[in-house]
């Protein structure tokens, strides 16, 4: 398989063979495991929200291992610095110059843990890393490596010493995935393959290679979209600003989120063209980050999942015949 | 051609929004008896008795009210069992429950009449009269036992009222238990309706078989696709309006109209036809035909096995 150029087909199957591997590790998580490949595949990044001790860790982890990326983590606390993050200069006494010394966001996955733990500042010193791939410092710009991916996980709003992540930077996580338990039955069998392979964890095979990831993004592009699914996209997004139970609906970027990500399934699913599946099967993660509901319904335990899953339900799928041909 | 679509506007999601201005009225009304009721007739240390106006308003309000509620719910429970796919006992548990709706709402309004009558019957006057001059025997009480007739009244019906729903609720009970069994042993009626449902889709295959005879594999396929999903509207499973072609196709093999493999293939196609721009041609639909085929030896098959079953 050539690294300078994959069709849909091609690079499906290699992701698919990506997420087979990570499964000998990350067990029973199917579902999680498809949605952070959609998104490293869509070119964003990945908020995973969940309690902790249910395997986020492992899964950015994983990842970094079997599409052989550079990785790091920063464990987010509450006293840790921007420049902890993004690097900083410093006085080298050898040449007597100011020397930049860069941070843990200069690597191809960055696993930022419990991103809700540190202040607001220094989770702003992420944003324009993750929106524009580089970093200004002294007024220097500064490019990431290409891939760059933040895997990032949440405990959740209500869990104690959390700071809530600002709206502008949600906006800015491509999708947002939840873990959850695992059945009885799986978690026992994992329990098993721990007590047999008597080593902390699975040593996983590297798959992939920087170049393919890119590749593979670059399939993506190839994806088609007929123009009945930008409509339907489109009126999705609408309803999220026009519902009485929402306050702020998405943004603009919630819509190329969609189209990205339901291009990404497609191609994980060996076609090069997008359906109404692909669009309903990512709405909610994609979009149930960005929309703020209103304050009310905290009370009745309403969360924006079941809000753009009514939303799904309501909204006007492409009529079976296209609309052109009925005309004519 | 386009299957029929089932419309889940805003106002379909609020089914009840109309009787929510009768609600209100009802529940001013009530508020302005009450405070009727609380306003002394005369004087603030006045024990006088209310008029019987005022305690027969609040029971006919109270009625009224009662029916209102059940209306609203038994509309609400009507529109969601429109929309929901129910299994067979499901449904028997929805019939059910629109039966015991039904009979709450005539049973419960003349209890309370029932009650409101028996309560405003006038005591017999029992109060001893003021004799002047010797103490005389007290006259001898009728023995007419009909006196009591009009107190027994009211608990006498009210008796009879529960009997009638605990036998009502028994014979739903009954009922739900006797149909499953009715339905195991099948009868011609259901015979009947799966005929029509398979001559219906032989009528779709066969209009697909037309369409799939064109040039255009792209149209012809979409062709062939509406009318398999136009028979399955005709067979009870009509796409809903924010239906993908996978859920569509999920609701119809979970109610047994059609086979997963042979329908999954043609929807598959489908996509491909109606989603993509790439081109399409005889690959298609060679197919595209095999899928049909496979849908038509399937409803051979089912006929030949009902014909033997009978």
């Amino acid at each position: 398989m050539t690294t300078d150029e994959l069709t849909p087909r091609q690079a499906g199957e290699l992701a698919n063979e990506v997420l087979a591997e990570i499964g000998r590790a990350v067990v029973g998580k199917p579902e999680a495991l498809q949605l952070v490949m959609l998104g490293v595949l869509a070119g964003g990044h990945v908020l995973i929200e969940d309690l902790p001790g249910l395997g986020k860790t492992l899964l950015a982890r994983s990842f970094a291992q079997a599409l052989g990326l550079e990785f790091r983590r920063i464990q987010f606390t509450p006293d840790l610095l921007p420049s902890d993050v993004t690097g900083a200069p410093f006085y080298d006494q050898r040449s007597g110059e100011m020397v930049f010394r860069p941070g843990p966001v200069f690597t191809h996955l960055l696993l930022a843990d419990e991103i809700n733990r540190t202040p607001p500042k220094t989770q702003a010193a992420l944003l324009e890393a993750m929106a524009e791939a580089q970093v200004s410092i002294d007024g220097v710009t500064r490019p990431l490596p290409d891939p760059f991916v933040v895997i990032a996980t949440a405990n959740p709003i209500e869990y104690e010493g959390t700071y809530a992540l600002p709206e502008a930077q949600l906006d800015r996580f491509l999708l947002r995935a939840r873990m959850g338990y695992l059945e009885p039955k799986l978690e026992a069998s994992m329990l098993r393959a721990r007590i047999d392979r008597a080593a902390p964890e699975v040593r996983l095979r590297t798959l992939a290679h920087p170049e393919q990831v890119l590749a593979m993004r670059a399939a993506v592009e190839r994806v088609e979209v007929a123009e009945d699914l930008v409509e339907y996209v489109m009126a999705l997004v609408s309803a999220t600003r026009a519902d009485a139970q929402i306050q702020v609906g998405a943004s603009p970027r919630g819509g190329l989120a969609l189209v990205q990500l339901g291009r990404a399934r497609a191609m994980l699913d060996g076609r090069d063209y997008l359906t109404p599946e692909d669009v309903k099967a990512v709405a909610v993660p994609a979009l149930a980050h960005r929309i703020t509901l209103r304050p009310e319904l905290w009370v009745r335990q309403v969360e924006a999942d079941d809000v753009v899953a009514r939303l799904l339900a309501e909204v006007p799928t492409p009529t079976t015949v296209p609309l052109a041909a009925v005309v004519r | 051609m386009t299957a029929p679509q089932e419309p889940r506007g805003k106002g379909a999601s609020r089914p009840g929004a109309l009787s929510r201005p009768l609600l209100a009225g009802l529940v001013t009304a009530g508020l302005g008896i009450a405070a009727l009721l609380l306003h002394p007739s005369a004087g603030l240390l006045s024990s006088a008795a209310a008029p019987p106006v005022a305690t027969f308003l609040p029971t006919v309000l109270l009625v009224l009210g009662w029916g209102a509620l059940l209306h609203r719910l038994f509309q609400r429970h009507r529109a969601r069992d429109r929309q929901a796919d129910l299994s067979p006992r499901a449904e028997r548990l929805t019939e059910a429950t629109d039966r015991l709706l039904v009979a709450a709402g005539l049973v419960v309004p003349v209890s309370v009449v029932c009650l409101y009558l028996s309560r405003t019957r006038p005591p017999p006057d029992v109060r001893p009269t003021r004799v002047a001059g010797p103490v005389q025997a007290p006259p001898a009480m009728p023995e007419d036992s009909g006196s009591h007739l009009p107190h027994l009244l009211g608990p006498i019906l009210l008796a009879l009222l529960l009997a009638g729903a605990a036998v009502a609720i028994v014979a739903a009970l009954t009922q739900l238990r006797r149909r499953p069994a009715r339905s195991r042993t099948g009868t011609e009626p259901q015979d009947g309706a799966e005929a029509g449902l398979d001559e219906q889709l032989a009528a779709a295959v066969e209009l697909g078989r037309r369409a799939l005879n064109g040039s255009d594999a792209r149209a012809a396929v979409i062709a062939c696709y509406a009318a398999m999903e136009s028979s399955l509207a005709d067979s009870g499973v009509a796409r809903r309006i924010a239906d993908s072609p996978t859920e569509l196709l999920d609701r119809a093999v979970n109610r047994g109209t059609v086979h997963r493999a042979d329908a999954g293939a043609l929807t598959a196609l489908f996509r491909e036809a109606r989603f993509s721009r790439h081109p399409m041609g005889t690959p298609e639909l060679t197919r595209a035909r095999t899928a049909l085929e496979a849908i038509a030896t399937q409803l051979t098959d089912r006929r030949s096995e009902s014909e033997a079953a009978r």
